[in-house]
């Protein structure tokens, strides 16, 4: 990064103050998180709560783990380029999950199934390699999935605080909060995880609407509206415009992911569905998370596009534009746009109000990573240790064996977050590592609940031709030659793919004995 | 189409549908919350499970 950009980045209001309400904050969670260790017993408590989670604990536990950080950096990202346009991406979540929660497609059955993780209802529905196969596959998409969390939190940290990038205060920063994330999680299970995500969802939820009250009346209802219009044009308000960015086939892909797989399919989401008390409770929670489901997409890519009008059309940010949008043939390299909302933010808001929405974004990333460790710690354990030893692991070992592979993935998040050069590209790199698992996944969750004839050959499958999304990376289609196709295209195919496979394999390779499944 | 009025009809009523179930789940949550601490506390005292089911 130039002088210039670090010297403007480092322009922020960030003051002691709001150190002090950031501090606050976290020495709360931590207290809560650790103060319900004893409560944590055995497995179904330690990754299900004992069941016992209700209606609005679960609503403020879902908008918590489904709106990270890196969900509102990526989402703003995506508002700052697409404009008004992305809110299409909102829509689809938003009616999806509240179609899901009327419906109870896909996680009522499972919620009847009484399972932990999605892997233990692949081996009661079909077998014990279809859980294991499931379970690892799951593992390696989430874990890679949740590889660059660290990374993208650090960008907003040095934006909004005004941190330096290079020195040694940033990684101590982001060490502490990952360490306070590991300690209560490791401690509490799930328990810990409801708590602090309960904390985080009020901190989060009035920041989110602290500071889109503040952006709109600093900049103007219309004028943002109007700047929008000028700089993007209908591309800026037309998802499916022919200069957009997005595009039909992008907006098909949108209703597989922000859609189904969002609220229905991918493990963070399903094992909250898992922890509701009842059934009924869970369908209202859902019913109820429409609106955060939409408003997690949404807020974000307003204060993108209120980024963007801030630094393309407001006095106080005309020596960013240079920064950001440097002229063509000047040579000047463009700074990062996921740069864009956090230095916004730390210019526009003034102190106090900083430290509430630093806190808030700290609160987004906590309870994003302690859901994700969790998860993908509970599988491992649950369903590719335990199934594949001889002799049966004891709940106290379950759960230590859980806790240490908690650490484990702490561990892999910092080497990735400080350490790994790959490129930025942050949307791309989200779906496609997530597409590994939820591909193969959507054919076997629906097949399995929904079609008696699906068999394991079926599954196992469609597990691996889910796994043909990787050909969506980058890299691998330019090593391909396949760079005519988008994400979005071979995304879907891969969709196809593996739900083709699940309906040939099952008719010409059927189990033995097909058990129905809302009767486990 | 005109998606200018879309969108800004969808942001109006979205927010003021989160500010409503951000007051409702800080308040109903933290009843759920007792109820929670109260099973986990007595959890042998809850033996009839999903009643609802």
């Amino acid at each position: 990064m130039s002088p210039e950009a670090s010297a403007a980045l480092q322009l922020t209001r960030f003051s002691v103050v709001d150190g002090v309400i950031v501090a606050i904050y976290l020495g709360l969670s931590l207290a809560i998180g650790v103060m319900v260790r004893r409560y944590a017993r055995d497995m179904t408590s330690y990754i299900g709560a004992d069941r016992k989670i209700g209606t609005w604990l679960g609503v403020a536990t879902m908008l918590g783990t489904e709106m990270g950080l890196v969900t509102v950096m990526y989402s703003a990202q995506k508002g700052f380029t697409g404009g008004f346009a992305a809110f299409h991406i909102a829509l689809i979540a938003g009616v999806s999950t509240l179609i899901i929660g009327a419906t109870g497609f896909i996680v009522g059955p499972l919620r009847r199934a009484r399972v932990l993780t999605i892997p233990e209802y692949y081996e009661k529905r079909f077998s014990r390699k279809v859980r294991v196969l499931g379970g690892i596959i799951l593992a390696f998409g989430g874990i890679l999935n949740m590889g660059l969390f660290l990374k993208v939190g650090s960008k907003f940290l040095v934006g909004i605080t005004g941190l330096s990038g290079e020195g040694w205060a940033l990684p101590a920063v982001m060490v502490g909060l990952l360490l306070l994330v590991l300690i209560y999680t490791a401690m509490g299970g799930m328990i810990s995880v409801i708590l602090t995500d309960y904390v985080q969802f009020v901190v989060l939820s009035f920041g989110l609407i602290i500071a889109t009250a503040m952006m709109i009346s600093t900049l103007g209802w219309d004028h943002i509206f109007e700047t929008t219009q000028a700089v993007l044009g209908d591309k800026g308000f037309n998802p499916v415009a022919e200069e957009s960015d997005f595009g039909w086939s992008y907006v098909l892909w949108m209703f597989v992911t922000a859609g189904l797989v969002g609220c229905a399919i991918w493990p963070t989401a399903v094992s909250r569905a898992l922890t509701m008390e009842s059934e009924k409770a869970l369908k209202r929670n859902y019913m109820v998370s429409s609106i955060s489901f939409t408003v997690r997409f949404m807020v974000p890519y307003f204060w993108g596009i209120c980024a963007l009008v801030f630094i393309q059309a407001s006095p106080e940010g005309a020596d960013l534009k240079a920064l950001f949008f440097p002229p063509e043939g000047s040579g000047v390299e463009a700074v990062d746009n996921l740069y864009a909302l956090p230095v916004f933010l730390g210019r526009l808001l003034p102190p106090v109000a900083i430290g509430i929405i630093t806190a808030a974004m700290i609160a987004a990333f906590m309870s994003t990573h302690d859901s994700y460790f969790l998860c993908w710690s509970a599988v491992i354990t649950q369903d590719i240790v335990a199934p594949l030893r001889k002799k049966p692991m004891t709940q106290d070992a379950r759960v230590k064996l859980t806790r240490v592979i908690i650490f484990a993935l702490g561990a892999y998040v910092l080497y990735w977050g400080l350490f790994y050069q790959g490129k930025d590209d942050i949307w791309d790199y989200m779906a496609v590592t997530g597409a590994i698992y939820f591909n193969g996944a959507i054919a076997v969750l629906i097949g399995g609940l929904y079609w008696k004839k699906a068999s394991s050959a079926g599954a196992i499958a469609a597990l691996i031709a889910g796994c043909t999304a990787v050909f969506g990376l980058d890299p691998v289609k330019e090593l391909l030659g396949w760079q005519r196709f988008s994400g979005a295209q071979i995304g879907l195919a891969s969709v196809g793919l593996a739900a083709i496979l699940m309906v040939v394999f099952s008719l010409t390779m059927p189990d033995r004995s097909n058990q129905p499944t809302t009767s486990d | 189409m005109d998606w200018t009025l879309i969108w800004k009809t969808m942001l109006i009523i979205m927010l003021g549908l989160f500010a409503l179930m951000a007051v409702a789940g800080t308040i109903f949550g933290a009843f759920d919350i007792r109820r929670l601490l109260v099973h986990l506390r007595n959890p042998e005292a809850e033996s009839k499970e999903d009643s609802e089911d």
